[in-house]
């Protein structure tokens, strides 16, 4: 079976990719130290390649991972709930939010933030996403669910608010400007064990609901009017299916800071694969946007070693160009979304 | 969303901003100062700009932190009528209205202060030069090149002369040269060379180092030092690479000092389980002014504690 077979390649490109990210990095450890390494042989090496092995490569790698596979899947639930092919998860305010969220905790304690966990700073982005997004909600009023247009107005009028605060902010601790930029900016570099934890344990759940509604995305994303008679309550299913997708989004961008085009490429990219269920494009997407982010944090940080640039500068190098050929292919079918 | 990607370029620019100006001194020039028989004091500035004033300076706006510790140390600093956002040393430095920051400093507010002279350094860019030129006001640009003789011939002996006491220049540069003095004797003496790592930034955000094209690199290899991101030319560093540096010492920024040495991995370095993980002063050692000879005793003492 295609699906099958598609399934498989998933897996083992995802598995292929990870080795890859695994195999490289700022510093040189030769392949056949890494295989030792990785299979518990490693007497007589350098202490320090296992640190940064186990303690450095393969949590910032399992990471890219999660945070790719669930930024993807909530764009697939985003761009087939809103009909609309530009939509993704940062719309319902998510990355506004964790950025505002982020920054007050950076202004106000800048020296009590503790690195372990999530820490101050992911815990605060996590918080902040959480609570704009309820008010995105809440003031796109009781319509919100049934007029998704209005969803959107409010989600982008709540992400101007909050980047104005953030400039405000900005303006007030000039000396802390550059870690505001570079915590928007996203990255990786922080990804540590416990943050791969907590992101298994909010993403995983959340992409599995996602998969498992697919049929539910199916109905909503040719209208909420045909949903009734087909047995399903649109409204309230779609508040469901935007709950999970703004968790796992949040937890995602808690970790790594908003880094953009995962949520909006992807979906587009798996799509050309056919096959409009969105059960399998949540799965495609998930392992598309796994892969995708494990090689772009790959490229972030070997680039110019040691140097590293913002991973999400690479996803917008990338994603740009894409964009524009995936728009030009689409225009000689007479639409853009799929 | 949208808003993020707009204000990208405009966020980089401030940042590189930031990130850039402890280089600055490196291009800094001379200055050369003449004092006239009468009263009437001339001098050159940075920009080759003839400075003149008919007397002393009894109103100052200082538009860099090095200035406004060098007015201070030099005992005027109740001649001060403005300072910038940054200047945050000596701490009644505190109680001297602020005009702004230091690359946009508020033209209107230097004006309605109405200072005999407006005293700038490093990072004060040319368009607010001529904007302050324009309006009327009198202007000195003061930096030097080299590390140490660039803060005394560059900043301190013309801003005394301006003060109209040079004597008090030449003794706060003769104390210096004391410290300084003492210090070289001090790296002499080192066994070895320590290797170390400057933190400018760390998590979340990404790794940030002085590179070897730095002010601050130079200041390390000059105070005994090997800076093991001395290959690199910038900023941008990672974990993995300070991991495989193992650094003797780190030098951290007062900020960073709890959450540096709690966070996962930062807390497995030698340096830090060592107990050599050291909060260093950073603008005792960028700003060209009085605090330089002591910011590079206290670099050369971190140093030697590990040697």
């Amino acid at each position: 079976m295609i699906e099958r077979k598609l399934s498989i390649a998933g897996i083992l490109v995802l598995a292929a990719v990870i080795l890859l990210a695994v195999s490289y990095g700022s510093v040189h450890i030769p392949l056949s130290n890494i295989i030792s390494i990785l299979s518990g042989h490693s007497e007589g090496l350098p202490e320090t390649w296992k640190l940064i092995l186990w303690r450095i490569r393969i949590p910032r790698t399992l990471a890219a991972a999660l945070v790719g596979g669930v930024l993807a899947t909530g764009g697939v639930a985003t761009q087939g709930l809103f009909r609309n092919p530009l939509s993704e998860p940062y719309l319902l305010g998510i990355s506004s939010g964790a950025a505002l969220g982020a920054t007050i905790a950076i202004v106000a304690a800048p020296s009590l933030l503790s690195g372990a966990g999530l820490g101050v700073i992911g815990t605060a982005a996590f918080l902040g996403a959480m609570i704009v997004t309820f008010t995105v909600f809440i003031a796109a009023g009781k319509g919100a669910f049934k007029l998704p247009s209005t969803l959107l107005l409010s989600g982008i009028a709540i992400a101007f608010l909050c980047q104005a605060v953030i400039w405000l902010l900005m303006t007030y601790n000039r000396d802390q400007v550059e870690r505001i930029t570079f915590w928007t900016l996203g990255s990786l570099s922080s990804a540590g064990w416990s943050k791969v934890l907590w992101l298994s344990a909010i993403t995983i759940p959340s992409t599995i609901v996602l998969a498992s509604m697919g049929r539910v995305i199916d109905v909503l994303s040719t209208g909420y009017d045909s949903a009734h008679g087909l047995g399903v309550r649109p409204q309230r299913s779609a508040a469901v299916i935007l709950a999970f997708t703004a968790l796992g989004t949040a937890a995602a961008v808690a970790v790594a800071g908003s880094i953009g085009f995962i949520g909006l490429m992807v979906p587009h990219a798996v799509r050309l694969l056919g096959g409009p269920s969105h059960r399998k494009l949540v799965i495609r997407s998930w392992f598309g946007g796994a892969i995708l982010l494990v090689l772009a944090d790959l490229a972030a940080r070997t680039v110019n070693p040691p140097g590293e640039i913002p991973v999400g500068i690479v996803t917008a190098l990338l994603g740009a160009p894409f964009l524009l050929i995936l728009a030009r292919r689409k225009k000689g079918e007479g639409r853009l979304d799929g | 969303m949208f808003s993020f990607r707009k204000s990208f370029s405009f966020l980089l620019n401030i940042f590189l901003l930031i990130i850039l100006v402890p280089v600055l001194p490196a291009f800094a020039r001379g200055s050369d100062e003449t004092f006239n028989q009468e009263s009437s004091i001339t001098l050159i500035d940075h920009f080759e700009r003839e400075i003149s004033l008919e007397s002393a300076a009894m109103t100052v706006v200082s538009l860099s932190p090095g200035i406004t510790e060098t007015v201070f140390a030099l005992g005027y600093g109740d001649r001060l009528l403005g300072r910038t956002d940054y200047c945050d040393y000596p701490p009644e430095a505190a109680s001297v209205p602020s005009v702004g920051s230091l690359t946009e400093p508020d033209i209107e507010a230097i004006v309605a202060l109405n200072p005999d002279i407006v005293i700038a350094s490093t990072h004060f860019p040319k368009e607010a030069l001529d904007r302050l030129v324009a309006a009327g006001e009198n202007v000195a640009v003061l930096m030097g090149q080299e590390f140490f003789q660039g803060a005394y011939d560059g900043v301190i002996r013309p801003v005394s002369l301006i003060l109209g006491d040079p004597d008090a220049g030449e003794a706060l540069i003769a104390s210096m040269v004391i410290t300084v003095d003492k210090a070289f004797a001090a790296v002499a003496g080192f066994t070895r060379t320590p290797s170390v790592y400057y933190v400018v930034g760390f998590g979340e955000g990404g790794d940030w180092t002085a590179g070897g094209d730095t002010f601050i690199s130079e200041m390390i290899k000059m105070a005994g030092g090997k800076n093991i991101a001395a290959d690199i030319s910038g900023w941008s560093f990672s974990l993995e690479a300070l991991v495989d540096g193992d650094p003797d010492l780190i030098l951290l920024p007062g900020w960073a000092e709890s959450i540096f040495k709690t966070t996962p991995v930062y807390s497995d370095l030698r340096a830090v389980k060592e107990g050599h993980a050291i909060v260093i002063d950073e603008n005792a050692i960028v700003r060209q002014g009085p605090r330089l000879a002591e910011g590079f005793a206290d670099l050369v003492k971190a140093i030697g504690s590990v040697n």
